[in-house]
């Protein structure tokens, strides 16, 4: 049997290891390399090649690797992401979005992917303070920005924060695909607009799509974690 | 009617409100892992390659550029299939419809083969094709064929599917001796709508040796079990289904051919895991079509409005159902002929929207009660409830009882509420202070949601040391329905919620068939099924409280216990007692329980009475379903032709109420769809044939928050006491869907006329064409 590699999530793995870990661990066709766990260094266990999931010891291997059986191939450069407050440096191929990263690489798959156009919202993350689709951002360009997803809103096994618990109250959610990216949105205004009107709260969330069509419940939970 | 008191379950029990899906709390933090949230060492991505023309012949499929790009790993078309695919429905070789998959390009990322899809070249040989519903009905030949024939499949040379006439009573007579009678044929055709639940459809599926493990978000997790095993011919022990959630079931996750590609792809490719996984695109190609239809309908009335006789002519594509359960379990109609056709076209046959069944009937019901009303100087309100079936009445055609028959209480609800009969006016006559035109409208039904069906449907649950339960049963996962499912255990077998748990779910591997999700049999089917394990488990931790020193004590029997908010008590005394975990952790042999779905089940679905009722006794048949009725007041601008909704009422026949909460949100989210499909929703179709071509959201012009005033909706469900169903309950399923036929009725009663809504919702433009203006 296949082994299945993200049961535990790997944010909260590396978070607590202060590791980078390749595909071997994390059976990710990603490359991942040297992660920096709030500046100190991890060390790396594997390379894994993107393009066919090899798995090397050394980077010097995989670029051996790399020429070889990919020729005319570049291999990618390395890029620093800020992930929910956590350093990552990925070796990120140019045509990779924010949210294939996020979930294929990193294993944050709370980020969902719905339409992968910018029509949906489920892909929805918080970039420096903004609620952005993940799945129309290159994550080669997102050097520099502060990502935020689902995952950085209340630590695992911990209290739920305000936003959270509204839509736990008000049962906003119905089969769930869209709630990660309705959550980042109604966090997004929340922290700009500490108390909106339910109108603010319908613009807010306007981008969003939910198929169930759970627009009532979310739209009253958004309001009552203002307090309006 | 009064209803007995529960412990857990039930709009009127303490704390019921508060229940939360089991799921909630892990989705608020990103925990659940979908089946494209699944990742295996070595994994591939396929992506299909969707036909560009309707109807044709691949004569040729060159994939040789699309395999010289980096991390392509195999391209797959019809050619490749294997013999046990050659009559799947996976890669085809006449391509049936535009968008059918014809080739499978597998790469190391999914971006890598999108790119690949577009350089494999394909030469087709263009058939003719049938688009458009219109095209047969103009085919006398096809109109008045012989319909008993049976039909050999989706590709043989008729373009029939189904078709079937019923006959009640002399309708040719009591026409011809009716004090009115009118035929309406100029119904507008009703809207095809889109609808996709948000998860794209894919499966995962990695070989392992001779055994086959696969990962689909399903409705019915057992059923895929089965029909994979039917198709390719792998033995079930060695065939392992997994269904970890399900991003929006909506109908369209009954029988995912996405399965087979990826049980396909990664055979091709020695057993390694394939992700296979539809672009939005491709899913909206690929699936989630309403029907369209229309019909013919001739009325006759004595000269007070009372129905005599209706004469139906109805046909519609896909899966559509006939418009003979509306009339015939809403109203009370002695003589009554329906002659319904189904049609293939090419065009995609997968429904998907939030009932499949109702919204186009519907409208066509609303639309002729509300004409004849009109004639006979009624108001819409008056018609109904002159000819609406009564809570006791049976089945016009089976002579059947009727589980629970609500819609008459659920009219009464929303003409109460709404004030109906002092708001309605003639059409076109009220104007509001600001000049835009004010209408009203009524609408309700009975409808075939909610049934029980599926005598083979078990639940297990087991009783664990620390004194909670476990239920574990094939649903696929801990959503509304498997949170039900909780419920129902909790309240048989006297435990707090937080004491029951759903440890185990959407595997084919360690649970028993919990049936299908879809069109909320899972409610009372599986429902029935978790009772029952659940009774066995109470008489048996009543055995075990009985050999306890509290209970030995006092002598007591089993028949002498009781048990409520997790502890078990001495009914006569109940200061005498002890919790589940004190008995549970003392008890000396396993105490768990295997409950059988409903027996006395027919064919056709409907169940037994598991309690006499009307002078039925228990284990006869019975007619099943569910109720709605709606009022909705909308303003209309003249000038702009906008609609907006003032109010609308919503009430809903739900039988005994398992999870309130779950309930309120599918009424409240059934009538924003309402809204939706009303108001908003457009497609974008290829000008010379006809076909539906919109692959986006935007396209299809979906509602947003911005369209949504949830303050104006007034949510009543309805309480009713099935004598079928486990405990009173029943599935409530969509019975919302009678808001979009309330919508049409109220513009209507704005404007005066009705609004061609001929594939297509009454946005601005179609409603300046009713008045003249376009």
């Amino acid at each position: 049997m296949s082994k299945e590699t993200n049961l535990v999530s790997r944010r909260e793995f590396l978070k607590d290891a202060g590791l980078v870990v390749g595909g071997a661990t994390v059976g990710s066709a990603a490359l991942l390399s040297a992660c920096k766990n709030n500046g100190k260094s991890g060390s790396v266990t594997k390379y894994v090649c993107p393009l066919d999931s090899k798995e090397f010891d050394s980077l010097q291997a995989l670029k051996d690797h790399y020429a070889s059986a990919h020729e005319g191939v570049a291999l990618p450069d390395f890029k620093t992401l800020n992930i929910n407050g956590v350093d990552y440096s990925l070796i990120i191929n140019d045509y990779w979005s924010l949210a294939w990263v996020l979930r294929e690489t990193l294993g944050l798959y709370g980020t969902k992917v719905g339409c992968d156009m910018g029509q949906c919202g489920a892909c929805t993350v918080i970039v420096d303070d903004k609620p952005m689709y993940a799945c129309l951002l290159f994550a080669c360009e997102m050097e520099g920005k502060k990502i935020r997803t689902v995952e950085g809103l209340a630590d695992y096994g911990n209290k739920l924060n305000k936003v959270q618990q509204a839509f736990h109250d008000a049962n906003a959610t119905q089969c769930g695909f869209c709630t990660s990216g309705f959550l980042m949105a109604a966090q997004a205004l929340i922290e700009r607009n500490s108390s909106p009107s339910e109108d603010e709260v319908r613009h807010a969330l306007s981008g969003h799509l939910c198929m169930c069509q759970n627009f009532k419940k979310t739209i009253e939970a958004v309001v009552a974690a203002g307090g309006k | 009617m009064a209803l007995p008191e529960m412990k857990v379950m039930g709009l009127g029990t303490p704390g019921n409100d508060k229940i939360r899906s089991f799921f909630m709390d892990d989705l608020l933090t990103g925990k659940p892992r979908f089946v494209g949230d699944r990742h295996f060492a070595g994994q591939l991505y396929a992506v299909a390659k969707h036909a560009t023309v309707d109807h044709a012949n691949i004569t040729k499929i060159d994939a040789s550029e699309a395999l010289k790009v980096p991390g392509v790993v195999k391209v797959l078309t019809y050619d490749t299939n294997p013999e046990w695919a050659r009559t799947a429905p996976i890669l085809y070789k006449t391509v049936p419809f535009y968008g059918a998959p014809i080739a499978l390009i597998i790469a190391t990322d999914w971006y890598i083969a999108q790119r690949a899809v577009n350089l494999v070249k394909v030469d087709y040989e263009v058939l003719p094709a049938v688009i458009k519903t219109t095209d047969v009905m103009a085919d006398d030949e096809a109109m008045t064929r012989d319909t008993s024939a049976p039909l050999s499949g989706r590709f043989a040379d008729s373009n029939f599917q189904s078709s079937g006439v019923t006959n009640r009573g002399d309708v040719d007579a009591a026409l011809k001796s009716a004090a009115y009678t009118r035929t309406i044929s100029d119904m507008p055709w009703t809207t095809r709508y889109q609808h996709q639940p948000l998860e794209q459809y894919e499966a995962l599926a990695y070989w392992s040796g001779d055994e086959v493990y696969v990962y689909i978000a399903s409705q019915n997790i057992h059923g895929h079990h089965r029909s994979l095993h039917n198709w390719t011919g792998i033995p079930l022990n060695k065939l392992h289904v997994y269904s970890p959630g399900c991003g929006g079931g909506l109908g369209t996750r009954l029988n995912n051919p996405e399965a087979l590609m990826a049980v396909f792809a990664s055979k091709e490719v020695d057993g390694r895991p394939v992700l296979y996984k539809c672009t939005k695109k491709h899913s909206m190609l690929f699936g989630g079509r309403q029907f369209d239809a229309r019909s013919v309908i001739t009325i006759g009335c004595d000269k007070d409005g009372k129905l005599v006789a209706l004469d139906v002519k109805y046909v519609c594509n896909g899966y559509g159902a006939g418009i003979t359960p509306i009339f015939s379990k809403t109203l009370t109609i002695p003589n009554m002929r329906y002659e319904g056709t189904r049609l293939y076209l090419n065009d995609q046959d997968r429904c998907a929207w939030r009932c499949v069944n109702d919204p186009p009937t519907g409208y066509h019901f609303t639309h002729a009660l509300d004409l004849v009303a009109e004639d006979l100087n009624m108001r819409p309100d008056e018609i109904r409830l002159k000819n609406i079936m009564g809570e006791h009445d049976v089945d016009q055609d089976s002579g059947l009882p009727f589980g629970t028959k609500e819609v008459n209480a659920c009219l009464d609800k929303v003409l109460q509420e709404s004030g109906f009969a002092s708001k309605w006016h003639k059409p076109g006559t009220k104007k509001l202070a600001d000049g835009r035109l004010h209408g009203i409208g009524v609408h309700c039904h009975h409808d075939s949601h909610g049934r029980i069906a599926g005598s083979d449907r078990a639940t297990i649950v087991l009783m664990l040391q620390d004194g909670t339960a476990a239920v574990l049963d094939g649903g696929s996962a801990p959503h509304n329905q498997m949170t039900e499912q909780a419920i129902v255990a909790a309240e048989v077998l006297g435990l707090k919620i937080d004491d029951v748990k759903t440890p185990v779910y959407g595997n084919s591997d360690a649970t028993l068939n919990g049936g299908m999700h879809g069109g909320s049999s899972f409610t009372g089917s599986t429902g029935g099924a978790t009772m029952k394990a659940a009774e066995q488990c109470r008489k048996q931790v009543f055995e075990a409280a009985c050999k306890n020193a509290t209970f030995s004590a006092v002598n007591a029997k089993p028949e002498d216990l009781d048990s409520k908010d997790s502890v078990i008590f001495l009914k006569r005394d109940p200061s005498v007692k002890a919790t589940f975990a004190a008995i549970c952790s003392s008890a000396l042999n396993p105490i768990g329980g295997i409950g059988h779905g409903w027996n006395n089940v027919d064919a056709d679905g409907t169940g037994g009475l598991q309690r006499p009722k009307d002078g039925f006794e228990v284990g006869h048949n019975t007619e099943m379903g569910s109720a709605c009725a709606d009022v909705c007041e909308v303003a209309v601008d003249p000038e702009t032709g906008e609609v907006e909704i003032l109010e609308h009422w919503n009430a809903v026949g739900t039988g005994r109420v398992i999870y309130t909460d779950g309930v309120l949100q599918q009424m409240g989210s059934g009538t924003e769809l309402q809204v939706n499909m009303a108001l908003y929703y457009g497609d974008i179709k290829d000008i010379p044939t006809g076909n539906i071509i919109g692959t986006q959201y935007t396209e299809s012009q979906m509602i947003t928050t911005l369209d949504c005033n949830p303050s104006r909706y007034h949510l009543y469900p309805i309480e009713g006491d099935n004598h079928t169903g486990p405990l009173g309950a029943h599935g409530i399923g969509e019975p919302c869907v009678g808001g979009y036929c309330c919508i049409l009725s109220a513009i209507y009663n704005a404007i005066g006329k009705w609004v061609d809504t001929d594939h297509g919702a009454c946005n601005p433009d179609r409603v300046l064409k009713a008045l003249g203006k376009a």
